[in-house]
């Protein structure tokens, strides 16, 4: 690249072939008003207000849309860009509501006009949910505008769109600068958003005046996060103001386990953001709107506290310890349970199955991923062995989603599938109803549920050059399989594979097929689950038949590794994976983030320690309270094996602890040596020492990850939707909830 | 269009047309048909390996997308709104191909030029401004319609002796449609072209000559194309958006006879903003109404401001109408066509207006044969102190 060098307030500088005036200028360090101007979004040039002045041209060109030129002498500030820039900013106040910008008992506005801040309409910054936070009032600050305003104010007139879940929008405060629909065009397939009308009643809307459920609208949050004014702005913090902090920590709701910032505002989370937005890409609706709901529920238990007759009784944590230890030293081994749930983090997971081994010596420890996968665990497993990241995407030249929808869930998948497309990869979706890809596709493979795999097979068989099985293909199908097999012969090749099809009743045979397509075409083959940390739960060795480091039981040199490690001789029992349905057997059962099951008989006593209270048809005898992911540092390991670490953001709610905290409790009241862990980190270290690659980013080994055998289980338990310590997410997040209902 | 296909190595060719041109449309369709028939469109044209095609698109109805990279953005299937250049359309333009974007007219020069030479050509003209130009003579004119002259010819032949002049007292020519500007009686010799029109403030533009008389209201002029200016912008940029809206409004409150000196000052910096920091041509120019009629008919202004006098009888609440007694004969036909019953008298006899009951439709004006009809002053008012 060989540089150019131009002026821009006198200093000659060095810039870079294809930057523009205001990207080389910002490099710099030199001030430029912008409003229309959003990190690497393509500008826009319509707020006009960076405008400079280049020698040689009497016109005043917007900085962000010039490209730099060789000996190019630019000026940035000039008593004449000052006064037109005042004009400009003049001009856009005369749309937008002032009144707080001119008047004159401003300065002891709030010490009478406290509440005036919820009325319904906004007529100034008083009355404005973005007062203090936005951007043009900052700029008007700035650029010093003088009080008065010359122009007659232009009320639009428009009623506050409050209707679609998680943002409002109010129009009247809107200043076209274009960064939301930009945005939204940038990260998605059907954009949302887009200018509507002409003249001055142009404003920004949905196509057709629609609603944004009816058009097409992810519920990402981009658009919000762009917004200078308070035009688009989140329901749930709208009133709160500039947060206290911002602490980064990690989604526990998928297996993405993305990124995020986590606001605060006196000591709560208010609101969750991505990290890059148009780097690492938008969150999506869950992750973006659903935390604080989540993290704040208004039925958190805040205290420990035992059944007693048809109603509870509080306890310290001393007492609960000591009631627990109690219990468990009088269970004898195989009559011990413990269930957690694969929200849980690592530290959580890594402590309960030491717990159940060390002080309880017996493996009978699980999550209830293999009750959800049913047979075809085993196969989802071998998947998560072979992950990679989505980056993949990156360099593919086809792709391939297997039952996957990625309009509201997991919306940085379909990000990452739009750039794809745009660097000219192919896509083929093959599903078992029309879902949101459909319409993007190259290519639409639609199936009856449980014919995936027959699919799959003749697809392979095409792109092998092989004759068809046989099988009942239809004509059209046949064409849009051979289109499909056209568009597939590319490589390299990526298969995306849903929860939908992870989780499908007939998930074995389909995923088996998918393991053949991508083995005869070597083709990456990336899992997408719907749990926050099945990777974790794997790796963790939370599971009877494993070890942490996902070793089997049988694999000698981790057991030597892992009894060095603990002191301890490993139970040697071989034990029932589904070792809680069994009738009779468990006399203590231990649940962590989950419900119990329901129809236990009297005589099992259960502990369960969870956010909330257990639904009325399930039996819980102590009940202790679960800090949630936000509360503690917690590390998580995603879909492609990579570990991540978050950040406790706020103290834990009344008394809870994360679990690993009230297992190791339990366990020194017990005696028990090995839990001394005084924080996170310090569980984590010890993580390190029996599961390779386990460090902040880095991608942990799985290449000894079991699969375990295929165990005659039950179909699984059907699931339409992901799920959060054992409860759907509509439970928690009540747009969620409303949004099921529109589709 | 084939020409200039061929000479850039260009495979497909489009011609956005207003669809509110039915005729156009019907005979550029016709006349695309024609050539691929017989063979001059379409694969290995007369055997030169050399293929085009044209395919006419139908615009939907906004003015802005005459602008370049706004036609572009519409035959992409966007919404019609200008981007920001560079890259210019000849680099990166329809679909990111480098796109040739002229108006029909000029392609409609090429075979002419191809056939009697560059030579021939920048004869007709005059220096620096080569050809000739189409125009649509229209307004008061008493010879309207479509010419073609060559580039240089003065306004006063144009309009005097192509046009034949005016009826009522020639007052002023609006030239080059709503972006273009008013052009009084002291530009009558200016020549028409390029240069010239954009030194007196107005521009060539799509080619109008508007031919105004002394009943036409150079202030309601500019509000009208202020108004049309208003509603055709895209929205967009914020000086266009919102200015072209303040000089309406602005225009409109001095139209109802509430102008201040205050208001010129508001017409001169948003005009001044726009011209400067607009984002496309439309914007740029879109205030030249205004700054035209400003700088040569600032009279008028004043007098609607400070005179609360319409001279030209069209704002309504700047005038009333008169009868003047030594002209009228008492015909009656005023009478017979007033709308809100308010002339009166004898037959014979000089007749009055009332002016409480007038509404100004005008009927009686049109009809009247004696010309005893004029808009004057409204009586109860005292003209403005003048304060500048």
């Amino acid at each position: 690249m060989t540089p150019l060098r131009m002026t821009i307030d006198g200093r000659v500088l060095e810039v870079e072939k294809g930057e523009t005036v205001l990207q080389a200028a910002r490099r710099y360090g030199f001030y430029i008003p912008t409003l229309c101007d959003y990190a690497h979004l393509t500008p826009h040039g319509s707020c006009r207000l960076c405008i400079v002045e280049v020698e040689g041209s009497p016109k005043t060109p917007t900085a962000c849309t010039t490209p730099v030129e060789e000996g190019m002498v630019v000026r940035t500030h000039s008593p004449r860009l000052r006064a037109l820039r005042s004009e400009i900013l003049r001009l856009l106040l005369s749309e937008h509501p002032v009144s707080c910008l001119i008047c004159p008992e401003q300065d002891h506005c709030d010490e009478c006009m406290i509440t005036l801040r919820k009325s319904g309409v906004t007529t100034g910054c008083r009355s404005c949910s973005k007062d203090g936070l936005c951007e043009l009032q900052e700029l008007v600050v700035r650029i010093g505008l003088n009080g008065q305003s010359p122009y007659p104010v232009y009320y639009r007139g428009y009623a506050v769109e409050k209707g679609d879940p998680f943002f409002d929008r109010d129009y009247n405060l809107c200043i076209l600068c274009g960064r939301c629909l930009r945005v939204c065009e940038e990260l998605h397939f059907a954009t949302t958003l887009t200018y509507v009308e002409r003249g001055n009643r142009t404003m920004v809307g949905t196509a057709f005046r629609r609603n944004h459920v009816e058009a097409g609208c992810s519920f990402c949050g981009a658009c919000v996060e762009v917004c200078p004014t308070g035009a688009l702005i989140e329901k749930y913090s709208k009133w709160d103001g500039r947060a206290d902090s911002e602490v980064e920590s990690i989604c526990p709701l998928c297996s993405l386990n993305c990124e995020l910032r986590l606001l605060t505002k006196k000591g709560r989370v208010i609101s969750s953001l991505p990290v890059d937005l148009l780097g690492k890409g938008p969150l999506c609706l869950a992750g973006r709107f659903g935390i604080p709901e989540l993290v704040n529920h208004p039925q958190r238990l805040r205290v420990p506290q035992v059944r007693e007759g048809t109603g509870w009784r509080q306890l310290t944590w001393e007492e609960a310890a000591h009631l627990l230890a109690e219990k468990l030293f009088n269970c004898p081994s195989e009559t011990f349970g413990l269930l957690i749930s694969d929200n849980s983090s690592n530290e959580d997971l890594y402590i309960a199955q030491k717990f159940a081994r060390v002080v309880m010596r017996t493996h009978q420890v699980s999550t209830l991923a293999a009750q959800r996968y049913g047979n075809g665990f085993p196969q989802v497993i071998n998947l998560l062995r072979q992950s990679v990241s989505l980056q993949a995407l990156a360099t593919a030249r086809a792709v391939l989603c297997v039952g996957l929808d990625t309009r509201y869930l997991q919306a940085v998948v379909e990000t990452r599938l739009v750039q794809a497309l745009r660097r000219g990869a192919k896509l083929v979706t093959l599903h078992t109803r029309p879902h949101n890809l459909s319409l993007f596709a190259d290519e639409e493979l639609l199936v009856a549920p449980g014919q995936e795999a027959v699919l799959i097979h003749e697809l392979t068989r095409y792109l092998q050059g092989k004759s068809s099985g046989g099988s009942a293909l239809t004509k059209e199908s046949r064409v849009a399989l051979e289109q499909a097999a056209q568009l597939l012969s590319a490589s390299p090749l990526v298969v995306l594979v849903g929860s939908e099809a992870l989780e499908s009743l007939k998930n074995k045979p389909l995923l088996q097929a998918i393991q053949e397509f991508a083995d005869t075409l070597h083709a990456i083959v990336i899992p997408l689950p719907a749990q926050g940390n099945l990777s974790g739960s794997l790796m963790m060795g939370a599971f009877p038949h494993l070890l942490p480091g996902g070793f089997g039981l049988d694999n000698e040199d981790q057991r030597q590794k892992v009894m060095g490690r603990w002191s301890t001789p490993l139970p040697a029992i071989s034990t029932d994976p589904l070792f809680w349905r069994q009738r009779g057997k468990i006399r203590v059962l231990m649940t962590i983030g989950e419900n119990p099951p329901p129809n236990l008989t009297d005589s099992v006593f259960v502990i369960t320690q969870h956010l909330l209270y257990p639904p009325a048809d399930r039996r819980v005898d102590l009940l202790l309270p679960l800090a949630t992911f936000s509360e503690s540092n917690a590390s998580w390991i995603d879909y492609a094996g990579v570990m991540h670490i978050g950040h406790a953001a706020v103290p834990p709610f009344g008394e809870a602890m994360p679990a690993w905290q009230m297992l190791c409790l339990v366990a020194r009241s017990m005696g028990a040596r090995g839990f001394d862990f005084a924080n996170a980190e310090e569980i984590r270290a010890e993580i390190t020492r029996v599961v390779s690659g386990f460090w902040e980013g880095g991608t942990v080994d799985r290449f000894n990850l079991t699969v375990g055998t295929d165990h005659k289980l039950r179909q699984p338990l059907p699931s339409s939707e992901f799920e959060y310590l054992s409860y759907p997410l509509s439970h928690w997040v009540q747009g969620w909830q409303w949004l099921q209902t529109q589709r | 269009m084939l020409i200039a296909g061929f000479a850039i190595g260009a495979q497909q060719g489009y011609i956005y047309v207003r669809a509110e041109y039915p005729l156009a449309v019907a005979r550029l369709r016709q006349a695309i048909e024609q050539m691929r028939q017989v063979g001059l469109l379409g694969e290995d044209i007369l055997g030169s390996g050399f293929r085009f095609d044209i395919e006419v698109k139908e615009g939907a109805g906004a003015f802005v997308c005459g602008e370049e990279t706004a036609l572009i953005a519409s035959l992409e299937g966007e919404r019609g709104m200008p981007r920001p250049r560079p890259p210019f359309p000849a680099e990166k333009g329809y679909r990111g191909y480098p796109t040739l974007i002229n108006n029909t007219e000029t392609f409609g020069i090429l075979p002419n030029i191809l056939r009697n030479g560059g030579q021939w050509f920048s004869q007709l003209g005059s220096p620096g401004n080569a050809g000739t130009k189409t125009f649509s003579l229209v307004g008061k004119a008493r010879h309207t319609g479509l010419i073609e002259v060559p580039l240089g010819m003065t306004l006063r032949q144009i309009v005097f002796d192509i046009g034949g002049g005016t009826i009522q007292p020639f007052k002023a020519v609006q030239t080059g449609g709503p972006l273009g500007g008013c052009l009084s009686a002291a530009h009558l010799d200016t020549p028409v072209d390029y240069e010239n029109m954009r030194a007196s403030g107005s521009i060539m533009g799509s080619g109008g000559l508007i031919v105004l008389d002394e009943s036409t209201c150079i202030v309601d002029l500019a509000r009208y194309f202020l108004t049309f200016s208003a509603s055709e912008s895209c929205g967009k940029c914020t000086p266009c958006r919102v200015g072209t809206r303040i000089l309406v409004e602005t225009l409109e409150k001095i139209a109802r006879g509430e102008g201040e000196m205050g208001d010129l000052d508001v017409l001169y910096t948003v005009a001044d903003t726009m011209q400067r920091t607009a984002l496309c041509g439309g914007g740029q120019t879109a205030p030249n109404p205004v700054l035209t009629t400003l700088k040569y008919f600032l009279n008028e202004y004043l007098t609607h401001i400070q005179g609360r006098y319409c001279p030209a009888a069209v704002c309504t609440a700047l005038f009333e109408y008169r009868i003047i007694a030594e002209k009228c004969t008492g015909c009656g036909r005023c009478v017979q066509v007033c709308s809100s019953g308010a002339v009166h008298g004898e037959k014979k006899e000089p007749h009055v207006i009332d002016v409480n009951r007038c509404i100004k439709c005008c009927a009686c004006v049109e009809v009247c044969k004696f010309d005893a009809i004029v808009g004057v002053p409204i009586s109860n008012r005292q003209p403005q102190e003048v304060t500048l």
